[in-house]
């Protein structure tokens, strides 16, 4: 009798809320009634909500697109050693590791080298497995990899997809902790990438390109205050904040322009204006600080 | 005996429903990729994945720095049809920039950045086409002309 009334309340829990459609109230029945409504099961509903405000980080491809667009030699000396993913042993390293050879991915792709690609491709599937993420490397992506690995654009396209499959994949599991901290090693590679690109060339523009990474500094010491959990994290906050007092010399002014909208090709032309005012000595200061970052965490 | 046969039973019939629930929300990430190469265009996505669960109250934002030079797509799904979601683009004093809701929902749209600021993007659910479930928004981006 009792698992009876069970299955009824379970027949009608699945018949009320398993379709696409739903009355939302009689009150509201003369509302366009093409509305949908999905139904998400409570526990997937707990994993999507972690707050609804997010930071999005400058992609390492958009990064290393503009140091090569900047004319800036690729070095593969700067790259970290691929085979050296053994070193890392805590959960925190080996996700902060594998941001980073996801950066020294997406610079491999950019700058055509192939074979080095692959190199970290492989350095951070072994990491992604050794977080219990490689599921996110599925065999289409694999297949798609070995397959497109000499025709540029679609290697960039296939690395966008690896970071966006990861990304997902760990968020969906619940591991944001671990996605946040893969996002901060990438952007401390692009970082550590871009300051050595100043240090061979002082120009305003490769000055200019470190200044304006200074409200995503600002996103990551948040990002972190959110998420973090243990002594490791608050660590890197605390090496971001030094980085910050020296961005605090970086002055920032901004002019609303209304923006150009054309419906016809769906695109809006952004006019307004920013100035990021900063000089060599205080770039300098800063890419010493990323490069000091990058290289005190990867060993 | 008899109860746990019921009882796995009823496991059974609602793995699916739960599974059922799983797959829409993942493949709004194959919809809103699919819109990165609309127009003969080829948008590299920023790598992260913004996923949610949004009732009819609730918006989501982002906050992000757009850069010179660079062509950005924001895309985004909640579902089959294009038009679920209204998304704004406004900039740090929150001044609109955009909103595709004066294109019909238009589900993508392409922003070129003259000058490196910081925005923010507000997405919601249009309460006259769909009240709750799973949305998705991907931000790509390509090198301007």
């Amino acid at each position: 009798m009792k698992f009876q009334s069970i299955y009824i309340i379970i027949l009608l829990f699945i018949f009320t809320s398993c379709g696409d459609f739903k009355d939302k109230s009689e009150n509201q029945s003369q509302v366009d009634n093409s509305r949908e409504i999905v139904s998400i099961s409570p526990e997937e509903k707990i994993n999507l909500e972690l707050g609804n405000s997010f930071f999005s980080i400058p992609s390492p491809v958009q990064i290393a697109m503009d140091l090569e667009a900047n004319n800036s030699p690729f070095s593969a000396e700067l790259l970290h050693d691929p085979e050296s993913y053994q070193n890392y042993t805590s959960e925190f390293s080996k996700s902060l590791v594998m941001g980073i050879y996801g950066t020294d991915l997406a610079y491999c792709s950019v700058y055509g080298k192939t074979s080095e690609a692959m190199k970290y491709f492989a350095a951070m599937k072994k990491m992604a497995d050794e977080l219990n993420a490689g599921y996110a490397f599925n065999e289409s992506l694999l297949k798609r990899f070995s397959e497109n690995i000499d025709n540029k654009d679609s290697l960039l396209t296939l690395t966008s997809d690896a970071f966006q499959e990861v990304d997902a994949y760990l968020k969906d599991n619940n591991n944001h902790d671990i996605a946040a901290i893969a996002l901060a090693g990438g952007w401390m590679e692009s970082m550590y990438l871009q300051s050595n690109a100043l240090m061979n060339d002082t120009s305003d523009v490769m000055q200019l390109k470190i200044a304006q990474n200074k409200h995503t500094l600002d996103h990551f010491i948040n990002l972190i205050d959110n998420i973090g959990s243990s002594d490791d994290f608050w660590e890197l906050k605390e090496m971001f904040e030094d980085v910050k007092i020296l961005y605090n010399d970086v002055k920032n002014d901004y002019t609303y322009i209304a923006p150009v909208t054309n419906g016809k090709i769906k695109k809006t032309v952004i006019k307004s204006k920013s100035s990021f005012v900063t000089d060599l000595l205080t770039s300098s200061q800063i890419a010493k600080e990323f490069i000091n970052l990058r290289n005190f965490y990867a060993e | 005996m008899k109860n746990t046969v019921k009882f796995f039973l009823l496991i059974g019939m609602l793995f699916p429903y739960y599974l059922l629930a799983q797959t829409r929300c993942d493949t709004l990430g194959d919809i809103v990729k699919g819109m990165l190469n609309e127009n003969n265009e080829t948008f590299y996505s920023n790598g992260q994945s913004y996923k949610y669960f949004l009732s009819e109250d609730e918006h989501t934002e982002i906050v992000t720095t757009l850069y010179e030079g660079t062509t950005y797509r924001i895309a985004t799904s909640a579902g089959l049809e294009d038009n679920y979601m209204i998304f704004e683009l406004l900039d740090r004093d929150r001044n609109l920039l955009y909103t595709n809701a004066d294109f019909k929902n238009a589900p993508y749209w392409d922003f070129e950045i003259e000058s490196t600021i910081e925005c923010i993007i507000e997405a919601k659910l249009d309460p006259n086409k769909k009240l709750d479930g799973c949305a998705q928004l991907i931000i790509a981006f390509k090198k301007a002309n």
